[in-house]
């Protein structure tokens, strides 16, 4: 079997599956990382969701075959260690409203709010009731209130990015964005 | 909550025919201060144990004949039903204070959502005048010797627990304070506790951890224990116990148990109500595919919704193996009904209305579709199914189903798992899972089968094939990938592409 390598949670793995093995079954079945949820296997519940350089998608429907081995993987276990924290500030909001109900979709829920917190920055903008709106994890406790409170106040809670240059060439998103984005507002 | 809405939670005898909340209910006090519980008394028990283990019990022989005493025709309250029929083995359930301070109770519920794990350590930490953190609650294993005491349902597990477990927790808070009278030598009159920490005038103090192995009991005692009567913490708003493993995507779910030798394992569920796998034509083939390690009819039963299994190294090759099974079917019970004909069967079976009432009517024919709902967890348990036992860990709403299914049910403490869901269809799953041990002698197994099956009456045809997972998840994402090398490399041809491309989407918005 072809070997596959990335970096998950700020390690580097190697998995020996084939192809067309979606993400999801790479991560809970072969590395035992079970943060990302399996509810539909559609790409339509988003309880796998995950980040890959720093956005929100789908684990369940990227074969591991279109991972490259720059790309940076981060589940619900990696995200406080992407502030250096115990918590992301977006759990510690999480907690603060006290989200959860069953928990099953949580995980899912505070990847997309950080992704959805981080684009919006990249935008130079906040996050708007749209984006809230745009949201598509599902929930059947229907904790959908608090998320969106939570959402709003872990933007408030999260640091601002330090605007110094990246150290390797592996962060190319959120520059090209404000790049594009900036000629238009004059 | 007051004296007398405690009594209409546990006071069925005298219960009027209004039902639940119907002011002017009889209350009378327990001289005890034991909150208005007539008749039936409960009483504290110190259980025998190398710790401070107490419980609490019903005290009267009405008790054992709850459930015939509940007049249904006068409560018509599902509630009371089921607290009536947990009251008998309430003695059964116990709160111990270990060594280390901390105080902990095995919740016979399924936490699924609802809370109750966090309701109940608030319940106890208030009676014991502990801090809420130091209370651990787990879910207990299956104990059949509960029989309805380990029924999740009804919204009735605060209705029903909420006294026995108050119970409990102050008979070990009056046996910790008899022990922590003796070590510091003062009357219990003379004892403040605060925080799980007894304090004298003097300032001498004394821990529940370094009372709770004094405390313990070597022969089970009955005692008559004093419920507070003020609370501190029922009633104030506190965070879920299980909110920190939640956000940090510690909290296990069936679906991630890691028990030895437990593979995944999908159920191909036929097309058809109550329809029955005849055979697989390409049994072979599918064996033969990547990962898949087994390949077995499910027989399909009132219990256990059959099918064919495949079990295999992951989900995503489940998922395909799934797919690929040629399966004959047959035996459905609705052969040539539609949901329009099922419709048409119920009209003509209705009966005619009376004569409308003088005044004014309004006639309007409603039609509600059954919909089951489905947890957005996959429904799962994972079960070793030997000879003569069978081990499952699954979250069951109604572990006593699964005994009913012949099977004993035990899974660990340390690892019985949350559920997801007011939906408690997981007991099927049990079900399908010892079915398959049976069928295959390939313990044990997991299986989650609603990978984007669609529950409906309409016999159409669901599975197989089921829908294959995606594979655009990084265009969705917005995560952009060049398909093939080449077009890197590509000169000025395929720059201009995109650019164009980019100058339509800006017009069109």
């Amino acid at each position: 079997l072809p070997v596959h390598t990335f970096i998950l949670n700020g390690k580097r793995v190697s998995v020996d599956v084939a192809d067309d093995e979606r993400v999801l079954w790479v991560l809970r079945d072969v590395l035992g990382v079970n943060g990302p949820k399996y509810g539909c296997g559609l790409g339509v519940c988003q309880a796998c969701t995950s980040h890959i350089n720093g956005k929100a998608f789908n684990p369940c429907s990227v074969p591991i075959s279109s991972i490259r081995s720059s790309d940076r993987i981060t589940t619900i276990e990696g995200l406080p260690a992407t502030v250096g924290k115990p918590l992301h500030p977006m759990q510690e909001a999480w907690l603060e409203l006290d989200v959860a109900q069953c928990g099953f979709c949580q995980p899912g829920q505070i990847m997309s709010a950080v992704a959805l917190v981080e684009e919006a920055r990249a935008k130079r903008r906040k996050v708007s009731d749209a984006d809230l709106d745009a949201l598509r994890n599902v929930c059947r406790c229907g904790t959908y209130p608090r998320v969106r409170e939570a959402i709003k106040a872990g933007e408030a809670r999260m640091p601002k990015a330090k605007r110094k240059p990246a150290k390797p060439k592996a962060k190319p998103k959120p520059k090209p964005k404000p790049k594009a984005a900036a000629p238009k507002r004059p | 909550m007051s004296a007398n809405e405690e009594t209409q939670m546990t006071d069925l005898e005298h219960r009027r025919p209004g039902g639940a909340g119907e002011p002017g209910a009889e209350s009378p006090v327990d001289p005890d201060g034991a909150t208005g519980i007539t008749r039936r008394r409960l009483m504290g028990y110190l259980l025998a144990a190398p710790t401070l283990v107490a419980a609490a019990r019903w005290d009267t022989e009405e008790a054992t004949a709850a459930v015939p005493t509940v007049q249904l025709t006068n409560t018509l309250d599902l509630s009371d039903v089921l607290t009536a029929a947990a009251l008998p083995t309430a003695s059964l359930i116990s709160v111990t204070v270990n060594p280390d301070g901390t105080v902990s109770f095995a919740l016979p519920r399924a936490e699924v959502g609802q809370g109750i794990t966090t309701a109940v350590a608030m319940t106890i930490a208030d009676e014991m005048d502990v801090p809420l953190d130091k209370v651990k609650i787990t879910l207990a294993d299956a104990r059949p010797e509960l029989l309805f005491n380990q029924f999740t349902g009804g919204s009735n597990t605060m209705h029903s627990i909420f006294t026995p477990v108050r119970m409990a927790a102050a008979t070990a808070r009056g046996q910790l304070m008899r022990a922590a009278a003796d070590e510091l030598s003062v009357s219990t009159w003379d004892l403040r506790l605060r925080e799980g920490v007894f304090s004298t005038a003097d300032g001498r103090t004394a821990t529940f951890g370094s009372l709770a192995e004094k405390a313990a009991v070597s022969r089970t005692v009955a005692v008559t224990p004093r419920l507070k009567t003020q609370h501190s913490i029922v009633g104030t708003d506190q965070r879920r116990i299980d909110a920190q493993d939640i956000v940090t995507g510690r909290k296990i779910f069936a679906m991630d148990l890691d028990v030895a030798g437990a593979l995944p394992t999908m159920v191909c569920r036929p097309p058809t109500i109550n329809g029955r796998a005849l055979g697989v034509d390409n049994a072979a083939e599918v064996l033969a595919m990547p990962g898949i390690t087994d390949v077995a009819i499910i027989p399909h039963s009132q219990q256990v919704p059959g099918g064919v299994a495949v079990r295999g190294k992951t989900f995503g090759q489940c998922v395909e193996a799934v797919r690929a099974l040629k399966v004959r079917w047959g035996g459905s019970s609705v052969s040539g009904k539609s949901d329009a004909s099922v419709l048409a069967d119920l009209r003509k079976a209705q009966l005619p209305f009376t004569p409308p009432l003088p005044g004014k009517t309004i006639d309007e024919t409603f039609t509600f579709h059954f919909r089951p709902g489905d947890p957005l967890e996959t429904n799962c348990a994972v079960a070793d199914v030997r000879k003569d036992r069978a081990e499952i860990w699954s979250c069951l709403k109604s572990p006593i189903l699964a005994k009913q299914l012949e099977v004993i049910v035990m899974p660990p403490t340390t690892d019985t798992p949350g559920g997801a869901g007011e939906f408690g269809v997981a007991a099927s799953m049990a079900a399908v899972a010892c079915a398959y041990g049976r069928a295959t002698g390939r313990p044990p197994t997991s299986f989650p089968i609603n990978h984007g099956g669609e529950l409906g009456f309409e016999p159409f045809a669901t599975v197989p094939p089921i829908p294959a997972s995606p594979v655009d998840g990084l265009a969705k994402a917005g995560v952009k990938r060049p398909k093939k090398k080449r077009a890197r490399k590509a000169p000025s041809k395929k720059k201009k592409a995109p650019s164009r491309r980019r100058a339509q989407a800006k017009t069109a918005d």
